[in-house]
C-alpha cells in the first residue's frame, strides 16, 4: 500500500505542467570548506567545523542574457539606443539567442540551520526560504522596436513564460565517510509552496497585416495564490480578490509561515573521491524534485486562434469608447476556461563535477562543472579557482567563471572568524568593469548614473554568519601545521 | 608563508582592479529614431440604413413594412366643426287677439286659439325641428293689455315639456298696459309633430272689462331667445362647412439636401373619417391633397389615383339608451410624387368641404348631440411614402468632431514623427443606389484645411469597392498647424438614371477600416 501511494505520489509529480525553477548558489562555495553551507552544494561534503550553528544568510542570484552594452551600443564615439536607426538589432539577436531572452532571479534566505558530527557521518538541518523568478522574454518581442508591427510579419512569442515560485524548505542532510577515499552524502529536503504562478505556453504566435491579424495562443497558467476568483455564467473571469480570511498579519503567518501547505520533495545527493593526499574529485546531483500544488488554485486555460479584422462597430449603437470594444473583443475572442487543476513545479536539476588539487598546505586549485537542466534547455557553467587559507580564521577564494555562450567573470569570497562567529561572502561574477551612463537633452545635461556594470549578465552573490565549533577538528585533512609535511 | 602572502596579494590585486570604462552619453536631441511601421485592421464599420436614418435624420413616423420596405408615415387630423352650424334660431313673434267691446266678466267662456310656428335652423327654410333638448334659452311674453280691461291669461305649448309637464305660462292678474313674463327653458324638450314640426302656442284668455271698454286687439308679443340645445334632431337641411385646420408638416425633404429629378412611388394615402353627427355628409377636398414649399404651391405635386371625394354615412343613435354609433367611412388612394425643378414641399394643405344631406331629406331624422364635441366629422389622414424612389443627387453632409491636436495630445514631436498614413477603406454597398464620399478636414471656424478624400464613387455592386486616403507629412502637420477640430463628410447618393429602387431594412453599408502607417519612434519617448 505504501509502495503504491509513493508510486502515485511520484507519477502525479511526473504529470501534470512540469515548470522548471532554480536558485543558484555561487560556485566558489564548493571549495570553501570552512563554510558549512558546503554541504548545500554537495551533500558528501563534511564541514571542517564539528558542529555549526548558521545564522540567517541571503543570497542572491540575477541572470540575464543580455547585458547593459547589449542594449546600447557603440559605434565609433557614438552609442546608440534600441530606438535608433544605427543600432544593429543582429548583434542583440545574437546575444539573446534566436528563441528568447533568459531574465533569472533568485532570493535564498537560509532562516535557521546546524550539524554537527557523528562518527564518521556528518548531520546536518537547516530551514530556508526561497523566492524563484524567472521569464523568459521572447526574441521576436525586439522585433516590435525595431520595426513595429509591418504588414505581413509574423511574430513568435510561444517562447514566453513567466514562473514565479515562493516555498519554504526544510533540509536533513547526513554525510558519511565509506572508506579512506569514498565519501557520500544526501539532503533530503521536504518543499512546502507558498505562492506560485507559472505559464506553460505551448504556442502564442502573431501575424500582422493591413487587413487581417491572425493570434493563435494556446497554453495554461497556472497559480496558486491567496486570491478568489469568481466566473461569469459564461466560465469567463468576472472579478478577482483576495482570501477574505485573510485580514490580519497573524493570519498571513499561520498560512505562509507556519503552514505546511503544498507539499513537496528534493533530495541532493553526492560523493568525494580521494584519489590521493592531493586529489580529491566529486560529483553532486542535487535538486530532484518537485512542489505539488494543490491550494488556492486558479489558472486559465486558453486554446484560442483568433482573427482579428477590426472592432465591429455599428454606427447607430451608443459606445463610448472603441478601445473597451477592442478589450471586450479581444476578451471574448481567445478561448479560455478558469480551472483549478493541480500543479507541479519540477526544481531545475544541477549536475556538478569537480576537482580539487591541494598545491601546498594553505592553497589548493579547483575546478569545478556545474550544469543546470533547465526545462528547454542546458546551461553548463565552469569555474576554476584558487583557495587560499593562509590562517585558520581567514579563507580567500579567488577564480573565473566561465559561463558557455556567455562572458568569462571573476568570482571568489572571503570568510572571517571572530572567535566562533563566522561571515562570510561569496559572489561568482565581479563586476570589474562599469561605465557611467548620462542622457542628455540637448544642452540640458542629464543625471549620471554611476557604476553600471555594463557587460555583466550575472550577480550572484550569498553572505551569511555562522557559530562555529571546533572549527579546527575535521576528518578528511589533518590541520594546518606549520610543522613538517610532505605537501612543502 | 612567504608564497601564501604572495599569491594572496596577487588575488587581492587581480579583484582589486575595477576598470572604469568610457562614460555612455546620449543626448536626445541628437538622436536619429527608427522608422517603425504599423498596418492593423482598425474596425469594420456597419451602417444599417434604417437605423441610420433613424438615428440621424429627423423625419417622424419611420418604420418598416410587410414587404420590408422602409417607410415614412405622416398623420394628420382634420375635423369639421358643425358645432357653431347647427341649433334654432331665436323665435319671435306677435299675435293680436281680438276682444269683445262688450263689457264681459269672469263666466264669459274664455277665448282660445292656437298658434303655430315653426322652428328653424340656420335660417334654412328646409330644416325642421322634430327633437330638441334644451340646455338654454329663455322665452318671453309680452302682453298689450288696453285699458279697460283686466283679466288672466294662459300660454301653453305642448310641444315643449319637461319631466312630462308641459310648458305653461299664466299671466294671473293682467292689467291695462304691458304685461310681462319671462320663463327659463333650460331643461325643456321641444317634440314636434309631423308634419308641420310646428310649436303651437295655445292660449286662453279670460277677461273683464268694464263699460266703455276701448277697442282694440290684445297684443301678445313672444320671444324664444339664446336657446342651446344638446340634443337635436330634425331635418337639417343641405349646408356646407369647411376645415378650419392650419398645414401640416411634412418634413421628408426638410433635412434632405435634393437636388434635381426626385420621385417617389406607391404613396399610399388613407382618410378614416368618423362623425358621431347624425347627418349624412359628402366629404370632398375641391383642392386636393396640395402640397407647399413654405409658401409656394408646388403644383401638381401628388398625383393621387382616386380623387379626394367620399360619401360619410349619418351616425346613429340608440334611442332608449342615448349611445351613438358613429358613421365612419374609410378612403383609399395611391400616387406619387416627382419633382424637377429643385422645389421640394415641406408642407401639406387638405380644405375639406363636409356638405350635409347631399341627397336631400331622408328616411331617418337628422341628430346631432353637442356635448364633448360630438359635433365634429373627424378625419384620419395617413400619409405613407415608402422609400421606392429615384434621385439624381441627394446629398448630405455631417460634421464628425476630430480634434487632432487632442488626438496627439498637442505633441508636436509626434506629429512631426509620421511620415505618411494610409487608410483603406474596403467598401461593400449594400445599399440599392450610388454614392460618392468627399471629406474635408476643417479648423473650427469651418475653414478647409485639407481635402481627405474627393469624390469617391462607390456603386451598388456585388463587388467590394476600394477606397484609399494617404496623408503625407506635410498634410499631417497641416492637420497639427491649423488645428483641424472637424471632419465635413458629403454623401452624396443617386440612383441609376431613371431607376425607381426599392430601400429595404437589410439594406446596408459595410466598411472594413484599416491603417497602416510608418513613423519614427516619437522622441519624447523618455518622457
Amino acid at each position: 500500500m505504501k509502495v503504491k501511494k509513493i508510486s502515485c505520489f511520484i507519477l502525479s509529480a511526473l504529470s501534470g505542467v512540469i515548470v522548471s525553477v532554480q536558485a543558484q548558489t555561487p560556485m566558489s562555495l564548493y571549495f570553501m570548506e570552512t563554510v558549512p553551507q558546503i554541504s548545500q552544494m554537495n551533500p558528501a561534503y563534511q564541514p571542517r567545523a564539528n558542529g555549526y550553528l548558521s545564522l540567517p544568510s541571503i543570497g542572491f542570484d540575477f541572470r540575464s542574457d543580455f547585458a547593459v552594452k547589449d542594449m546600447l551600443q557603440q559605434q565609433g564615439d557614438r552609442w546608440y539606443t534600441p530606438i535608433e536607426k544605427q543600432f544593429d538589432y543582429a548583434l542583440l539577436r545574437k546575444s539573446i539567442g534566436k528563441k528568447a531572452a533568459m531574465l533569472n532571479s533568485n532570493v535564498d534566505v537560509d532562516i535557521i540551520g546546524f550539524g554537527f558530527r557523528t562518527g564518521n557521518g556528518y548531520l546536518s538541518f537547516g530551514i530556508s526560504e526561497h523566492v524563484v523568478v524567472n521569464t523568459a522574454l521572447p526574441s521576436d518581442l525586439f522585433k516590435i522596436t525595431e520595426s513595429g508591427f509591418p504588414d505581413e510579419t509574423s511574430l513568435d512569442f510561444s517562447p514566453l513564460r513567466i514562473q514565479a515560485v515562493a516555498y519554504k524548505q526544510f533540509r536533513i542532510g547526513y554525510s558519511t565517510k565509506i572508506n579512506d577515499k569514498l565519501s557520500i552524502g544526501v539532503n533530503v529536503k521536504p518543499l512546502f509552496g507558498q505562492v506560485a504562478i507559472a505559464t506553460d505556453i505551448r504556442k502564442f504566435t502573431l501575424h500582422t497585416g493591413e487587413y487581417q491579424w491572425d493570434v493563435y495562443a494556446q497554453g495554461d497558467i497556472y497559480s496558486s495564490a491567496p486570491y478568489e476568483v469568481t466566473t461569469d455564467s459564461e466560465g469567463k473571469i468576472d472579478d478577482t480578490e483576495l482570501r477574505e480570511d485573510l485580514e490580519t498579519n497573524e493570519d498571513w503567518i499561520r498560512q505562509y509561515g507556519t503552514g505546511f501547505n503544498n507539499p513537496g520533495i528534493a533530495v541532493d545527493l553526492g560523493a568525494t573521491y580521494r584519489i590521493n593526499e592531493r586529489f580529491v574529485v566529486s560529483a553532486a546531483l542535487n535538486n530532484l524534485g518537485f512542489i505539488s500544488w494543490k491550494d488556492d488554485l486558479n489558472g486559465v486555460a486558453f486554446n484560442g486562434n483568433y482573427t482579428f479584422n477590426g472592432v465591429e462597430y455599428d454606427v447607430t449603437d451608443d459606445r463610448d469608447d472603441l478601445f473597451d470594444d477592442l478589450l471586450d473583443s479581444l476578451e471574448n475572442a481567445i478561448n479560455y476556461h478558469v480551472q483549478h487543476d493541480k500543479f507541479n513545479t519540477k526544481l531545475a536539476p544541477v549536475f556538478y563535477a569537480g576537482a580539487n588539487y591541494q598545491l601546498t598546505k594553505a592553497v589548493s586549485a579547483g575546478l569545478l562543472s556545474r550544469t543546470t537542466f533547465w526545462r528547454k534547455g542546458v546551461r553548463q557553467n565552469f569555474n576554476l579557482s584558487l583557495y587560499l587559507q593562509p590562517y585558520s580564521f581567514v579563507a580567500l577564494n579567488v577564480g573565473a567563471n566561465y559561463q558557455v555562450k556567455g562572458n568569462v567573470y571573476l568570482g571568489g569570497g572571503f570568510t572571517f572568524f571572530f572567535g566562533p562567529l563566522q561571515f562570510y561572502f561569496l559572489t561568482d561574477y565581479v563586476p570589474v568593469r562599469y561605465s557611467t551612463i548620462r542622457i542628455d537633452d540637448g544642452n540640458e545635461i542629464g543625471d549620471e548614473i554611476p557604476y553600471i556594470p555594463e557587460r555583466q549578465k550575472t550577480v550572484t552573490f550569498r553572505t551569511g554568519l555562522n557559530l562555529i565549533f571546533g572549527r579546527h577538528g575535521y576528518v578528511n585533512k589533518p590541520m594546518l601545521d606549520r610543522g613538517t609535511s610532505s605537501w612543502n | 608563508m612567504k608564497s601564501n602572502i604572495s599569491i594572496l596579494i596577487a588575488a587581492l590585486a587581480l579583484t582589486a582592479v575595477s576598470c572604469r570604462e568610457n562614460d555612455i552619453v546620449f543626448n536626445t536631441e541628437e538622436m536619429d529614431y527608427r522608422p517603425v511601421e504599423f498596418a492593423a485592421p482598425v474596425a469594420k464599420v456597419h451602417v444599417p440604413i434604417y437605423k441610420s436614418m433613424e438615428k440621424w435624420l429627423d423625419i417622424d413616423g419611420l418604420f418598416v413594412n410587410n414587404e420590408g420596405v422602409i417607410c415614412t408615415q405622416y398623420t394628420y387630423s382634420e375635423s369639421i366643426g358643425w358645432n357653431s352650424d347647427i341649433g334654432i334660431d331665436d323665435i319671435s313673434g306677435n299675435w293680436n287677439i281680438a276682444l269683445p267691446s262688450t263689457p264681459v266678466n269672469i263666466s264669459t267662456p274664455p277665448i282660445t286659439d292656437t298658434i303655430s310656428i315653426k322652428p328653424s335652423m340656420n335660417e334654412n327654410n328646409q330644416t325642421y325641428v322634430e327633437s330638441a333638448k334644451l340646455t338654454a334659452g329663455t322665452i318671453r311674453f309680452s302682453v298689450e293689455l288696453p285699458s279697460g280691461y283686466e283679466g288672466r291669461l294662459t300660454i301653453k305649448i305642448p310641444e315643449l315639456t319637461r319631466n312630462n309637464n308641459r310648458f305653461s305660462i299664466n299671466f294671473d292678474a293682467l292689467s291695462s298696459g304691458t304685461n310681462t313674463l319671462t320663463s327659463n327653458l333650460a331643461g325643456y324638450t321641444i317634440t314636434t309633430a309631423a308634419p308641420d314640426h310646428n310649436l303651437n302656442f295655445a292660449y286662453e284668455v279670460q277677461l273683464t272689462a268694464g263699460s266703455g271698454s276701448a277697442s282694440g286687439p290684445m297684443t301678445v308679443t313672444y320671444n324664444i331667445s339664446n336657446i342651446e340645445v344638446d340634443y337635436l334632431s330634425g331635418y337639417f337641411g343641405q349646408q356646407s362647412e369647411q376645415s378650419e385646420s392650419d398645414d401640416f408638416t411634412f418634413d421628408v425633404f426638410e433635412s434632405l439636401d435634393m437636388t434635381g429629378e426626385v420621385g417617389f412611388k406607391d404613396i399610399t394615402i388613407q382618410a378614416d373619417v368618423t362623425s358621431n353627427i347624425g347627418v349624412p355628409f359628402h366629404i370632398s377636398a375641391p383642392n386636393g391633397i396640395e402640397m407647399y414649399k413654405d409658401n409656394t404651391l408646388v403644383a401638381d405635386a401628388l398625383q393621387l389615383s382616386s380623387k379626394f371625394e367620399f360619401n360619410l354615412p349619418a351616425a346613429s343613435r340608440n334611442a332608449g339608451t342615448g349611445v351613438v354609433t358613429p358613421g365612419t367611412c374609410k378612403y383609399e388612394s395611391n400616387a406619387s410624387m416627382e419633382f424637377d425643378n429643385g422645389l421640394y414641399p415641406n408642407r401639406i394643405r387638405l380644405n375639406v368641404t363636409g356638405n350635409s344631406n347631399p341627397d336631400g331629406e331622408g328616411p331617418t331624422p337628422n341628430f346631432i348631440v353637442k356635448t364633448n364635441n360630438d359635433d365634429l366629422i373627424n378625419i384620419d389622414l395617413t400619409l405613407t411614402v415608402p422609400l421606392h424612389f429615384k434621385t439624381e443627387a441627394y446629398n448630405r453632409q455631417d460634421t464628425v468632431d476630430f480634434d487632432f491636436n487632442d488626438l496627439i495630445d498637442d505633441d508636436e514631436e509626434l506629429s512631426k514623427s509620421i511620415e505618411n498614413v494610409t487608410i483603406h477603406l474596403a467598401v461593400d454597398n449594400g445599399l440599392p443606389f450610388n454614392i460618392s464620399l468627399s471629406a474635408t478636414a476643417i479648423d473650427d471656424a469651418g475653414l478647409p484645411v485639407e481635402t481627405i478624400m474627393d469624390n469617391e464613387r462607390i456603386t451598388n455592386s456585388d463587388q467590394t469597392q476600394n477606397v484609399t486616403i494617404s496623408l503625407n507629412q506635410s498634410q499631417i502637420q497641416k492637420f497639427r498647424t491649423q488645428d483641424v477640430k472637424h471632419v465635413i463628410l458629403s454623401t452624396s447618393a443617386s440612383t441609376s438614371s431613371g431607376t425607381y429602387v426599392k430601400v429595404y431594412e437589410h439594406n446596408a453599408l459595410d466598411i472594413a477600416v484599416s491603417l497602416r502607417f510608418k513613423s519614427d519612434i516619437p522622441s519624447n519617448i523618455f518622457e
